[in-house]
């Protein structure tokens, strides 16, 4: 089953490709020259070499700066490259954000809160095509807000609210597509089974869902 | 008399007890550190072997996730601050005062009670998972507010929090004495331009743990008291946890360096010992390096990317993060570059330095990769980091430091170790390594300390693999330390220069245990007027008086090198 891969994991796969060629071919370099040199001049048996006393007052600090600015080139324009990528990578609060879920962290469980007094525990159900800010707070330690197929994630700590926004993809008639949260941070004896489940499905799916969990909150409290 | 000397020496190492429980002598304190973090090596690395047990298959419950976390946690605590930390401090207080003609450090009975504070704490630490409630179970960041009293109630938590601060002013106090001893206790003609490269290593560890060590220690003291006490510092729900975060990586980011910086030193005097060039561009190499040290302090908030930091203070970070990788790239290159041109004998310490340099630089771009906010969001708190710092820190630490007790080990034990028994061990560890270490950078779906994952996650294999890896490296980490161990039943064969090293280690013979110097060449006499390499030229011109100047056609003056091999 072939899920569509969100906006924001998609920038991120770009952003990783492009440092991760530059950084493979910088260690491309740093080890073809180490292996270059351990070959030509290692110590062959029998051999008598000249070898230069040390220069005793030049350094060759000039050939430092050399590199040193050749790297500061590279990551210059890495950095330029990432501060263009960050807005799209969802740093930025977004501009018009449709919904709001208040995500509060426990051990060892996540509760989601929905803008109607709705709550799920562990199951975030999501309209397609939406920009959904999260509202992460904790109750008691610190936990962590792993959106793994999105590539994003932020603490959630106890008397603070840190926000996370993602854009969820288009959703079809009536398709869904699961994702999986994950807690990253060690909070006690239940981290590892510390997970709760995404489903993005289609706007109309998505009221119907929630209208029916608004129906069985009213019943609830009515009876 | 020479002999009847040895002797009485071999009889004092392995007979009196009391002499090395009261030694303030900083050649026994150093072998007592090496010692005592090898043990605790041996202690860790089997907590490492039962993790990566519990993770070699699905679903597995070999470990409970309780005891699994305890294992987590004791295996970072050990491995960063009581292993590779005082190895470092071990072969720096063997061979410090004997590279800067020191008699002993500054503050000899302070280094023993450095020593001694080291070891208790390290044995409370180990000892804290016997108490009734386990042990701690936070991991190595012991992150608020999960560190107070309300989520680990435990005795043993307690007891890992003295730990580590009897271990702080374990290291504050070496510090000091480093610091007083290199500034002060330097023999003629050992001046700053001259000062060996593992020395200046020592400096910057030094400078910068003096500076790191005490805001732990001050963390430790106020969760001291919360647990004690009943403050709230760290379960305060205005800031506490983030209060904690900024305490701890204010030092753990520098601590990472503290842990690096004399692994790089050693890769420094065995690339020039053993390519026989002075490091490249000695000047540059060692502004880098004091560069480094500097802005180390400056990037401790990397650690704390996804904790909701505003977008500025992200920028800010980022940026004095890849700052710091320009001239620690500097440092690495200097490094390589120092084999441009070299005569490269390849044997046991050269070797685990090169493959020390292949995993600082592997190791350094994926940290550079990580200082980019945007990707950190997914890579922090995934295995991505912990294939990262462990290339670091399991690689070039522990290999370089490996290297270092290999290229020392005729100095302190007159004997050489097994070469092709280490070269073989040394190939068997570097590619067991890999094999442990690299699947990490693909697992980016499995959050770290996670005591078990599903067989659906689709991890199982990579999981297989780094345990496959781990059950090769670990006995292959002990065999390379069995190695030196069996030199010892020889009887002492090496002479006191058996590598032609350069420094004053090698070359002078300043006996501290003795308490006069032995005046060998090297020590009397003053180098000349315009040397700056340490004592490069110094000992080629004095103890070295078998070789003989030459002036090529260029007009350069040097020396033949023939080769072992010729009369064979």
């Amino acid at each position: 089953m072939s899920q569509p891969i969100p906006v924001s994991a998609s920038d991120w796969n770009h952003f990783f490709d492009l440092a991760a060629v530059i950084a493979l071919i910088a260690l491309a370099i740093v080890m073809g020259a180490m292996i270059y040199f351990i070959v030509r001049y290692r110590e062959r048996k029998g051999q008598t070499k000249f070898i230069p006393d040390v220069s005793l007052k030049k350094g060759r600090a000039r050939d430092s700066v050399i590199f040193a600015s050749i790297s500061i080139i590279i990551l210059v324009s890495l950095v330029v490259a990432s501060y263009q990528l960050t807005p799209n990578a969802r740093f930025e609060p977004a501009v018009s954000k449709s919904m709001v879920i208040d995500v509060t962290a426990y051990q060892w469980a996540f509760n989601f809160g929905y803008p109607n007094g709705v709550n799920t525990l562990d199951n975030l159900i999501l309209p397609g095509n939406t920009t959904v800010m999260f509202n992460v707070t904790s109750t008691d330690v610190m936990h962590n807000f792993y959106l793994v197929q999105f590539k994003v994630s932020i603490e959630a700590i106890p008397g603070r609210y840190n926000i996370l926004w993602i854009t969820t993809p288009a959703v079809n008639g009536n398709d869904t597509y699961s994702y999986n949260i994950y807690c990253k941070e060690l909070c006690g004896v239940g981290h590892t089974y510390m997970d709760a489940n995404m489903t993005v499905v289609s706007q109309p799916a998505y009221n119907q869902w929630l209208a029916s969990q608004n129906a069985t909150i009213s019943s609830g409290t009515g009876g | 008399m020479q002999q009847s000397h040895q002797v009485q020496e071999a009889k004092a190492i392995v007979f009196s007890i009391k002499d090395w429980l009261t030694t303030t002598n900083h050649k026994q304190v150093g072998i007592l550190y090496i010692v005592t973090a090898i043990f605790f090596m041996a202690v860790a690395g089997s907590f490492g072997e039962m993790m990566r047990t519990q993770l070699a298959v699905p679903n597995n419950n070999f470990l409970l996730p309780f005891t699994y976390d305890q294992t987590v946690t004791l295996h970072g605590l050990l491995m960063i601050l009581w292993v590779l930390t005082p190895l470092g401090i071990g072969l720096a207080n063997y061979i410090v005062p004997l590279q800067i003609g020191a008699k002993d450090l500054a503050f000899p009975r302070m280094n023993a009670l450095s020593y001694w504070t080291y070891l208790f704490s390290g044995i409370m630490l180990v000892s804290s998972v016997f108490m009734p409630g386990g042990g701690p179970n936070t991991g190595w960041t012991l992150y608020a507010p999960l560190n107070t009293i309300q989520f680990t109630s435990q005795a043993g938590m307690t007891l890992a929090v003295m730990a580590l601060l009897l271990f702080s002013l374990s290291v504050t106090m070496g510090s000091i004495n480093f610091l007083t001893t290199i500034v002060r206790n330097r023999t003629k003609g050992v001046t700053w331009k001259r000062l060996p490269i593992f020395t200046w290593s020592i400096v910057f560890t030094m400078a910068l743990a003096l500076f790191a060590f005490p805001p732990l220690a001050a963390g430790l003291l106020l969760l001291s008291s919360d647990r004690f006490l009943g403050t709230v510092f760290f379960s305060s729900t205005q800031g506490g946890g983030i209060l904690w975060d900024e305490l701890f990586w204010f030092f753990g980011h520098p601590e990472v360096y503290i842990v690096v910086f004399p692994a790089l030193g050693v890769i420094a005097e065995v690339f020039q010992t053993f390519a026989k060039r002075p490091v490249f561009s000695r000047t540059a190499f060692i502004v880098e390096f004091a560069a480094v040290t500097f802005l180390s302090v400056g990037v401790w908030m990397h650690h704390m990317f996804t904790t909701g930091v505003n977008y500025s203070v992200l920028q800010t970070f980022s940026f004095t993060t890849l700052a710091i990788s320009i001239p620690f790239e500097g440092v690495v290159l200097g490094l390589v570059l120092t084999l441009y041109k070299a005569n490269i004998k390849l044997n046991t310490p050269m070797l685990y330095c090169l493959a020390a340099i292949f995993t600082v630089t592997l190791g350094g771009i994926t940290g550079v990769l990580q200082a980019f906010p945007a990707l950190d969001y997914a890579f922090n708190g995934t295995y991505f980091i912990v294939g990262h710092f462990h290339y670091v820190m399991a690689g070039t630490t522990l290999f370089a430091l490996l290297a270092g007790l290999y290229y020392w080990w005729p100095k302190i034990t007159k004997r050489k170790p097994n070469e092709i028994f280490g070269i073989i061990i040394f190939v068997v560890s570097f590619v067991s390594f890999n094999i442990l270490y690299f699947p990490y950078f693909f697992m980016l779906d499995m959050p770290r300390r996670i005591s078990t994952f599903s067989a659906a996650s689709g991890l199982a294999s990579l999981n297989l693999t780094a345990t496959i890896g781990a059950y090769i490296f670990g006995p292959a980490a002990a065999l390379a330390v069995l190695n030196l161990v069996l030199s010892l039943r020889k009887p002492p064969s090496s002479g006191p220069n058996p590598w032609e090293g350069r420094e004053l280690e090698w070359t002078g013979d300043y006996d501290g245990s003795l308490g006069t110097a032995t005046a060998t060449a090297g020590t009397a006499v003053d180098p000349p007027e315009n040397t700056r390499s340490s004592h490069w030229y110094w000992c080629r011109t004095s103890s070295c008086a078998s070789v003989e100047t030459v002036v090529d056609s260029t007009g350069k003056s040097g020396y033949l090198k023939k080769s072992a091999g010729v009369e064979s």
